[in-house]
């Protein structure tokens, strides 16, 4: 994404925190032995790759995304746990990307993480009343006694009461509910205007899920704070938040209001990803979007929208009428005798045929005898005979200029596609005439 | 006559304090071809429950009375070696929830099914049992070659499908699914979950969905047997414990669960945890958390009442449907439990000494 | 490591009190450890002979306890020379007439202090390479396991003899000779250790409050992994004592000083060793026993701290 998310839809507005193209990759091999041998790693996983998106003052934002598809990374890049590569991020307008010193100790002051695992996320060895005094004592605030009093006053604060009754406990003796009360506690110590909230209910029971996703609640509406939630559970964050950003791969592909993404989703992956969520009323009958594949390796991305692979509303090739589903399964043969991975020995093999066919090639690929629009058929026939004499380079030659598609080229832009709503995707590029159905 | 038959069904564990009754008289059956899902908490005893059928749980477990009757062979007399050999696998088989957790790391994912084909089926060759192996594989959307990879060289989805394949190889008649999908990503969840019914359907196979995800029972299941503190609290098709449940803590369940579909759902916890299974004594279990709850629930352990064909409740309020279906939509209801003499219950935690009475720190661990 | 919690009164009052509670929660695990138990008795056996073994005079009150050995082991001609156990001598004479069973007190003292400080020492150094090895990771962590890896690759006698034949045979030379070795095997545990709890959520819940690198090392993590330290502490005092009495066996000890390998050198270069078993068997049973415990002791917190746990060395 080469433009800022947010920031065009409304340049007045004034956020909490900001960033701007950030980027977080991580190198593959960081042995001393590779180093040596190959210099510094070439490879690296791109687990969040050139995100914008401003959090504005007092929202409830969600990021959802598979696992891996960099949201957690993303959370912690744009606070400082992780160090980003690349990009910019700016809170409450100041930029705090290179940050330290004091101005990273007075940022610390101001946000504050919850973990997803209150069994991991607290010490096992200081007790809930050290625990939570701890960032009081870091940061040198007030005297003893206002420490002391603070202490407790948090504790209450995050629903633990009498507070006298579990300062002296240690984590091992809490249930997961209190644990993560506890986390929340000591993340309201110093008093943060911001909260990043990582899959902050996913470790808990249904049934206590809901009493610490409604103190998160009254904690912002009491405390006026910000805050990001993570999670898979787009029920979850639909629930939560305000707004809703899914990642997909590294990428930013929509943003908009909760109901809106959840009820009309506009970028392909996130209707696949609302569609694939199973509904509790027996009498709701989903439309499911089924994805081709998984979710690609995060080292070898996809060009173009990195989607494409799998997107079942990829775009159609200039001049040709494809029906979309077929079109989708001549993507997915394309693509395979781009990479020259085609063995039609292989799948006569796999099919008990006695010879190696056309056909067999195009069934394996779920591509029918016939493609409706005869040029195109013509097109892919010959690919395909390429292919069976042995030529996949003719063979890739004529697909990749034949069939090629905006989808796979290109920085893909995000685009304005209600006042509210943006995606990432070609189909919402108003300056082009691919044609929504 | 039903395929399976679950009569007064008791699991002890042994623990420090005692007996552990994760399950406790339970009573279920289970028709051919049928879908039954148990939903609960951790701790409520459903998936000990379900071990239970094929004894798949831990040394420490034991059956302690009730009988099991799988198509006229009672399980429960059935030694160690005879259970293996005659109804582990080939007549009853087990999806775990963690699928590189129940192959071994060692043998290819492909070695692995031959394994399991031939030693439940005499004569079949080597070749043969690949072949199946390679179909099934087809068949649950992984390509065929990947039957000689590791399990390490799976994904997390796609080991998944192999679980279900090695689970479907031999065409049992019930399958035992723990949390099939808890641990993968909706998108691969909904394409596993859409793979297991379009095999089960097949095989005409029955299973049984072990899960606390509300959306996951009402989508694949055509009974649920919600379980608490080791007991079938109320149980019905499918329909009816979404949309017209009796019992509190169903409804309580059903409040707690986000619904993706509903735009202004006001979501209520369930103040408490599950009750100590140790020594749960008379009266109702969940009536320390039910905020429902009157004299008699301390005091007289409800029985399972039928109230329309099929639909079990246990509880002594069950039959003032209307009450508590309108009382449980209040999120005022569920916080006043929390108040008066239990108002030190925080998730269940640490109880004010002062109140302390029949809520427990510690849950029944036995479950997970 | 100093924390402020004494200054509030009532959080850190009862954080003692769990402390203890969770001190004698941890001891409770030799409740039915026979092994673990004998270790310990053992152990205090052997500490309290090494301290009284000699008299103590304290200056200022003016009074001088009087040590266990019934003579002055160093003095000659106590009895007759190479005399059998008696009455007198329970565990007989040396070749010089020395008292066999005042030279074991005695040297219980030594054999002590040399195990229990090479150890400390090499636990202490193995803990902090291990910790900030893993901690900071990068090239500190590349620098100081090749460090590590170097010391594994040198053998323990050789290295000693060749250091103490330059540097001189006095105990603290044989002190630091085993402290260079034996710090290895902790500092590998430890990195481990610290390379796992690294990763936990809790270590990044203290960076996310702003705390320091030295903070977040030494509050939050080393408590998680002394119980490690402590175990390899009790195996390293076992080794340190072999190493000892091993250099003093082979003559390499300190002649000042005398320890239980040392009594063992006398016997052999006294050419003694066929006929004075009451010389020779009381040092090597000592050690053996030694030894022993502390390994007892070990292997019960061993099963506490982690039950898959395998020490190598
Ligand atoms: S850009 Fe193309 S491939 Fe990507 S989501 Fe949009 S339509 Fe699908
Ligand atoms: S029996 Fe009583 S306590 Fe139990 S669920 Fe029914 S109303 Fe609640």
């Amino acid at each position: 994404m080469s433009e800022a998310t947010g920031r065009v839809v409304d340049g007045s507005e004034t956020y909490k925190l900001e960033v701007e193209d950030l980027e977080k990759h991580f190198p593959v091999n960081s042995g001393i032995v590779s180093r040596i041998l190959r210099g510094e790693s070439d490879q690296a996983v791109r687990a969040v790759d050139g995100v914008s998106l401003g959090i504005r003052e007092g929202e409830a934002f969600g990021l959802a995304g598979e696992s891996g598809c960099g949201k957690t990374t993303l959370g912690k890049s744009a606070i400082r746990l992780l160090e980003p590569t690349g990009g910019k991020i700016y809170f409450d307008g100041t930029e705090i990307t290179n940050a330290s010193g004091a101005e990273i100790n007075r940022f610390r002051r101001e946000a504050q993480i919850i973990h997803q695992d209150p069994y991991q996320s607290l010490n096992p060895r200081f007790t809930v009343y050290e625990w939570i005094k701890e960032p009081l004592d870091v940061h040198g605030i007030g005297t003893a006694e206002e420490r002391d009093a603070r202490v407790y006053e948090t504790i209450e604060q995050a629903g633990l009461k009498p507070a006298e009754a579990y300062a002296p406990e240690y984590p091992s003796e809490l249930s997961g509910g209190e644990r993560q009360r506890v986390g929340i506690a000591r993340a309201l110590a110093l008093e943060p205007s911001f909260l990043l909230a990582d899959e902050p209910a996913s470790m808990l029971d249904v049934s206590i899920r809901a009493s610490i996703l409604d103190l998160f609640k009254r904690l912002q509406t009491d405390l006026g704070l910000t805050a990001v939630y993570i999670s898979h559970d787009l029920s979850l964050l639909k629930h939560m938040c305000d707004r809703i950003g899914i990642m997909y791969l590294g990428e930013l592909v929509e943003v908009a209001p909760a109901d809106e993404i959840i009820n009309d989703p506009k970028h392909p992956y996130t209707q696949a990803l609302v569609s694939s969520v199973p509904r509790i009323d027996p009498d709701e009958d989903r439309e499911r979007i089924e994805l081709v594949g998984e979710v690609p390796d995060p080292v070898d991305m996809p060009s173009g929208c990195r989607f494409h692979p799998r997107c079942p509303r990829i775009v159609q090739p200039e001049g040709y009428d494809f029906d979309q589903d077929d079109w989708r399964a001549v993507v997915n043969l394309r693509r395979d005798v781009l990479a020259g991975d085609v063995d039609p020995e292989a799948i006569r093999r796999n099919r008990d045929d006695d010879e190696a066919s056309a056909l067999a090639i195009r069934d394996a690929y779920d591509v029918p005898d016939r493609l409706a629009d005869a040029a195109a058929d013509d097109v892919l026939d010959a690919a395909l005979s390429d292919v069976l004499a042995g030529d996949s380079n003719d063979a890739a030659d004529v697909l990749r200029r034949e069939f090629a598609t905006p989808c796979e080229s290109g920085p893909i832009e995000t685009h304005q596609v209600t006042p509210t709503q943006e995606a990432a995707c070609v189909l919402y590029d108003e300056d082009e005439p691919y044609t929504l159905e | 006559m039903s395929l399976l038959e679950i009569r007064d069904l008791k699991t002890y564990y042994r623990a420090d304090g005692g007996w552990v009754r994760a399950t406790d008289g339970v009573s279920l059956s289970i028709d051919r071809g049928e879908t039954v899902g148990l939903v609960g908490e951790s701790g409520s005893g459903k998936t000990t429950l379900a071990k239970s059928i094929i004894r798949l749980f831990p040394d420490n477990a034991e059956i302690h009375g009730g009988s099991i009757d799988y198509d006229g062979t009672e399980i429960t007399d059935l030694s160690d070696k005879e259970l293996r050999r005659r109804i582990r696998w080939q007549e009853i088989s087990m999806i775990p929830q963690n699928a590189m957790n129940g192959f071994d790391p060692v043998y290819t994912v492909g070695q692995q099914i031959v394994q399991v084909i031939r030693h439940h089926e005499e004569g079949v060759s080597k070749a043969d049992a690949r072949d199946r192996a390679r179909d099934l594989f087809d068949e649950l959307g992984i390509e065929p070659d990947r039957i000689d990879d590791y399990p390490h060289q799976f994904s997390g989805g796609m080991a998944q499908r192999a679980m279900i394949a090695l689970a479907l190889a031999l065409g049992p008649s019930l399958v035992l699914a723990d949390e099939p999908t808890t641990a993968l990503d909706v998108v691969i969840q909904d394409r596993i979950l859409e793979t297991i019914k379009e095999k089960q359907a097949e095989i005409d196979s029955a299973m049984i969905m072990i899960t606390h995800d509300m959306s996951v029972v009402s989508e694949t299941c055509d009974r649920i047997a919600v379980v608490y503190g080791g007991r079938i609290v109320e149980i019905a098709d499918a329909r009816t414990i979404i949309t017209n449940p009796r019992h509190p803590y169903t409804l309580g369940l059903r409040n707690a669960f986000p619904d993706i579909s509903d735009d202004d759902q006001e979501l209520i916890s369930i103040p408490g945890t599950p009750p100590d299974l140790v020594d749960p004594g008379e009266g109702c279990r969940f009536a320390p958390r039910c905020p429902f709850a009157e004299e008699d629930c301390w005091e007289i352990t409800p029985e399972p009442q039928e109230y329309e064909p099929g639909h079990f409740v246990e509880c002594h309020r069950a039959d003032e449907i209307d009450y508590l279906q309108s009382a449980a939509g209040e999120k005022s209801t569920w916080q006043d439990a929390t108040t008066g003499d239990r108002d030190a219950v925080v998730d269940g935690g640490i109880v004010d000494t002062s109140g302390a009475d029949a809520t427990e720190t510690e849950g029944g661990s036995a479950d997970e | 490591m100093s924390t402020d919690t004494d200054t509030t009164p009532q959080g850190a009052v009862t954080g003692l009190e769990k402390r203890i509670e969770q001190l004698r929660d941890g001891l409770g695990v030799f409740k039915g450890d026979r092994l673990g138990q004998i270790g310990i008795a053992l152990v205090l056996v052997f500490v309290f002979v090494g301290v009284f073994a000699r008299p103590i005079t304290i200056e200022f009150l003016n009074v001088t306890i009087p040590g266990l050995a019934p003579h002055d082991p160093n003095a000659r001609a106590v009895g007759g020379r190479l005399e059998p156990p008696s009455l007198a001598h329970p565990l007989g004479t040396t070749q010089l007439g020395r008292d066999v069973l005042s030279q074991l007190i005695a040297g219980t003292r030594v054999t002590l202090l040399v195990g229990s400080l090479a150890a400390f020492m090499a636990v202490f150094i193995g803990t902090n390479v291990g910790l900030i090895s893993a901690y900071y990771g990068g090239w500190v962590d590349d620098v100081l396991m090749r460090i590590t890896d170097i010391v594994y690759a040198v053998p323990f006698l050789p290295f000693a003899i060749v250091l103490v034949a330059i540097v001189g045979s006095s105990i603290v030379n044989i002190i630091g000779a085993i402290v260079l070795i034996l710090w290895r095997s902790t500092a590998r545990v430890i990195r481990s250790q610290v390379l796992s709890h690294k990763q936990r959520p809790y270590v990044e819940s203290a960076e996310a409050i702003g705390a320091s690198d030295v903070r977040i090392m030494y509050k939050h993590i080393l408590p998680n992994v002394l119980p490690l330290a402590f175990l390899y502490a009790a195996f390293a005092v076992g080794y340190a004592v072999i190493a000892e009495a091993s250099l003093s066996f082979l003559g390499f000890g300190d002649p000042n000083m005398l320890s239980w390998g040392e009594m063992i050198f006398t016997v052999y270069t006294a050419d003694a060793i066929r006929q004075a078993w009451w010389w020779v068997f009381p040092p090597g049973i000592a050690i053996t026993l030694f030894v022993m415990s502390v390994f007892f002791i070990g292997r019960t917190l061993e099963k506490v701290i982690n039950p898959e746990l395998r020490h190598q060395e």
